[in-house]
């Protein structure tokens, strides 16, 4: 097996060997399974689609993502194991992309474990499946993303709670550059064509397009360019630490 | 290594965010409509029919959306209008330069507004007082404004249909003629009843979607000629119609005219007035349509005084005691008796027919009858005049002796054909007798007023058709009646019709495609947005018919109750008033309570309605917020117990 596959395997080892990976993934259902529900309402709306379910991930992820993130590097440069790591006969870029992909994973474990909504809705109508499998992949595009970006920030610092903190301030401010609310506050002295910048660079304005069924280029471009960029920028912050 | 390292660097850090930031843009600007639609039905994909369309366009065309920003605080109607703006904005992509579009934002008291308002946008009030716009004015040189006054999400399924046909009104052809000649009063209007003081009847609902399409030009129903600018002549439920209007028609589609023609053995949608000088005569009984000696000419029939009862189409009706039944004459056409090969019916999901009659092919003839509408293989032919006494459904039902096979319900007719009138063109003899009947729609039985030997040499007489004739023929008017498909309401002043069958799209598919425009047609089927829980209305309505059968024996128990309870105290004062016998008393007394008791039952029943939906919910809420969890908990526990256990007995 190459590389990569080795340093998956491990961090993945890393999270299913421990409670961790239990206590999130309940924590995650069963905060899904409220939100839709109650929140959603998603029972009482009568209508055979998951938007009830879909629409709370941004937020959900917005706390989940940080803390499956943040044990990534600050760990590791804790307890110290980052020296071993960086002896091995491992590149910098299989060790970075080889920890995302493992926590990417992971979620994708937990948000498959929640299929039994997907059987729901099947069995109270006849859902459009079509936009279904679009609001998984963009639930599974978006949560990649703020996992990218928890993942630099865990590489910035050895202690898990600021990398934690520090990342949900950065995955907070991206998601409300897209609410109507929070453009208000800039229409007024910013020229239109930075505001529209602004409204695009916001992880809700993607997802919200592609949970509605369609998946279009520019939105796949801001979430796979956001992940490049983040991981990009997590090789960077590694390479620093190192030298310095 | 050297470059690996500088590309690594903080200076490399900031050259990557630049490079996100460009391609994000180049990703919006270059990639603007590039997408995959995964939705079953293409919902975010514009038709073929409206590309065609948007394509051909030869004079620009300026589209200006009105949204009031106000209206965002409504989670329904801002994502809808991010719906409209967008398809809006694909409009504009694939016409290119020929189609402008302006987004507006109105605020209150602005100029905008008043422009607005000015060009026909209907406001809605908010609750605080605030007037909100979502509506679009479409303009295009030399045409008459278009507008669409408020943009309605209930109506999400016609939203692309109606933007296309928007704008080919405002580009395309003029507006295809259709020549309506019709024994109904699909146009409304009228006197208003001077007895009633009840306003003129509105138009039909199939009368205000022709209108949008096209120019409707109404024959008069005593008309020998028809108007030279018509296109496609469109009969409804025709009858008593003397030779020479049969001459005008006859000569029409030997010349090659397109005609759409709707027979109807018996009109249940027609109305009889009572003969206002006689009420207590009953009214006239319903005749069939009839068009003379034509149909035989073309090589069909309308079987004579049939209609038919089909038992495996038939439509499920209320009787009245809160049960339901299957009327036998009232159809309900699912695709399976659609010819969805054909581009009139191909996408139509269903279509509610009553009374139909059969169409079928002489012997011996030679036309060809291509059928668009069908029944069931099994039915049973009833004749008409059982119909005059309005029969239940369940009396059908106990009659029904199917004895028939498949009978075509509409269908395309084409092929050769001769004239009805080979001595020449009929000439009604005393041309003041037709001013008797004023503006009544109603046709006058039939006088002798034609008299054949008088005939005229026509310069223009066709004998014999020179090229295959082009008819649709449809057994039944009364699926044009706004009660079999679809639902008209007021919003503002503006009539809003709200489909729940195709029998619309069904006719104006057959308008356009006879007069030869199938693009919008391509548009006008498309899928649905709606998609309700059909598990959780299946238990309501069945909860809703427990209940009722409950309801009315509980009720029945408690009339019964009361009766008895009335005759005690009505024989208690039959006899000396304040003497009462024990047992009487206690009798009372036990009546009393049984009504007590029934009627707390009968409240029971109705907190009960809910019952099974309620119950369905909790499971279904368990399964998807508790199971996982809980089957995750009890595995880790049982590892858990598995690897202490294990480390012990180690």
């Amino acid at each position: 097996m190459n590389t990569l596959g080795i340093i998956i395997k491990r961090e993945l080892a890393g999270y299913f060997l421990t409670p961790v990976a239990y206590v999130f993934i309940v924590i995650f259902l069963f905060l899904n399974g409220i939100f839709t529900f109650y929140l959603g309402g998603f029972f009482d709306s009568g209508y055979a689609s998951l938007q009830p379910f879909f629409e709370f991930h941004p937020f959900l992820y917005l706390f989940l993502m940080p803390a499956v993130a943040m044990r990534l590097w600050a760990e590791e440069r804790k307890s110290g194991t980052i020296e071993l790591l960086m002896t091995l006969p491992v590149s910098l870029w299989q060790a970075v992309v080889g920890k995302f992909l493992a926590a990417w994973l992971f979620t994708a474990v937990a948000v498959a474990l929640t299929f039994p909504m997907w059987i729901t809705v099947s069995y109270l109508g006849d859902p459009d499946h079509g936009v279904i499998a679009a609001g998984y992949l963009g639930s599974l595009l978006m949560a990649g993303s703020y996992l990218a970006i928890g993942a630099c920030i865990s590489a910035v610092t050895k202690n898990q709670v600021i990398a934690f903190v520090v990342s949900v301030m950065i995955c907070f401010l991206l998601l409300i550059t897209g609410f109507p609310s929070t453009l208000e506050v800039f229409t007024g002295w910013m020229p239109d064509l930075l505001v529209e910048t602004l409204r695009s660079f916001s992880f809700l304005t993607h997802f919200d397009a592609i949970t509605r069924g369609v998946v279009e280029i520019k939105d796949m471009v801001f979430f796979l360019s956001m992940i490049l960029f983040w991981l990009y920028a997590n090789a960077v912050v590694v390479e620093l630490k190192k030298a310095g | 290594m050297a470059l690996k390292k500088s590309l690594l660097s903080s200076s490399g850090l900031l050259l990557a965010l630049a490079l996100l930031f460009v391609v994000n843009i180049f990703a919006v600007v270059l990639f603007s409509s590039a997408r995959i639609d995964l939705t079953a039905n293409q919902l975010y994909t514009l038709t073929d029919g409206s590309r065609n369309i948007l394509r051909a366009l030869e004079k620009p065309v300026t589209l200006r959306l009105y949204y009031s920003k106000v209206l965002n605080e409504l989670p329904g109607l801002s994502s809808y209008a991010q719906r409209v703006d967008q398809l809006l904005r694909e409009y504009s992509a694939v016409a290119g330069d020929k189609i402008q579009l302006e987004v507006i934002h109105p605020e209150p008291f602005s100029d905008e507004e008043d422009e607005a308002v000015a060009s026909g946008l209907k406001g809605a009030p908010l609750q605080d007082g605030e007037v909100a716009y979502f509506g679009l004015v479409a303009s295009a040189e030399g045409r008459a404004r278009e507008v669409i006054p408020f943009f309605q999400p209930d109506n999400a399924e016609f939203l692309e249909y109606e933007l296309t046909n928007l704008v080919y009104r405002l580009t395309g052809p003029e507006k295809i003629v259709i020549g309506l000649w019709s024994s109904l009063p699909l146009k409304g209007g009228g006197r208003a009843n001077p007895f009633t003081n009840q306003p003129p009847p509105a138009p039909w609902g199939i009368y205000d979607q022709m209108q949008q399409l096209f120019t409707v030009q109404d024959i008069d129903y005593k008309a020998t000629e028809i108007p030279e600018e018509v296109d496609v002549l469109m009969l409804v439920h025709p009858k008593y119609l003397d030779d020479a209007s049969l001459y005008a028609i006859d000569q029409f589609v030997l010349r090659g005219g397109h005609l759409l023609a709707f027979l109807d053995p018996f009109a249940t949608s027609e109305v009889i007035p009572s003969d206002p000088f006689s009420p207590n005569e009953p009214p006239l009984p319903k005749e069939s349509s009839s068009l003379g000696p034509l149909l035989e000419k073309w090589g069909v029939e309308l079987v004579e005084g049939k209609v038919v009862a089909d038992r495996g189409a038939a439509q499920r009706v209320s009787t009245g005691a809160g049960g339901t039944a299957d009327y036998l004459i009232w159809l309900r056409l699912l695709p399976d008796h659609l010819a969805t090969d054909d581009i009139l019916t191909s996408r139509l999901a269903q279509i509610n027919a009553a009374t139909v009659g059969s169409i079928r092919l002489l012997d011996g003839a030679e036309a060809t009858l291509t059928p668009l509408i069908w029944s069931s293989d099994s039915v049973q032919l009833l004749e008409t005049d059982l119909l005059q006494s309005n029969p239940t459904p369940e009396q059908l039902l106990t009659s029904y002796q199917p004895d028939s096979g498949r009978q075509i319900l509409a269908a395309r007719l084409t092929g050769p054909a001769t004239t009805a009138f080979p001595d020449g063109k009929p000439i009604r003899k005393d041309p003041e007798a037709e001013q008797s009947e004023a503006d009544t729609q109603m046709p006058e039985e039939e006088t002798p007023l034609v008299l054949r030997i008088d005939t005229e040499d026509d310069p223009n007489f066709v004998a014999e058709a020179a090229s295959p004739i082009n008819v649709t023929l449809v057994a039944d008017a009364d699926l044009l009646h706004n009660q079999f498909w679809v639902q008209i309401q007021n919003f503002y002043g503006e009539r809003i019709a709200f489909p729940y069958a195709d029998n619309g799209k069904f006719v104006l598919n057959a308008l356009e495609h006879l007069s030869g425009s199938s693009d919008l047609i391509s548009v006008r089927s498309r899928g649905t947005f709606a998609r309700p829980f059909t598990v959780v209305n299946q238990l309501a309505m069945d909860a809703e018919s427990r209940f009722l059968e409950t309801e009315q024996t509980l009720q029945e128990q408690l009339r019964q109750t009361e009766a008895k309870l009335l005759e005690l105290e009505q024989q208690k004062t039959a006899e000396e008033e304040s003497l009462l016998s024990p047992e009487q008393a206690a009798e009372i007394e036990r009546f009393r309570n049984e009504k007590v008791r029934v009627r707390k039952q009968l409240r029971d029943v109705q907190r009960d309605l809910r019952g099974d939906i309620d119950r369905l919910e909790a499971r279904l809420k368990f399964i998807n917020i508790a199971l996982i969890p809980l089957l995750i908990i009890l595995g880790a526990l049982g590892l858990g117990l598995l690897r202490w256990w294990r480390n012990r007995v180690a």
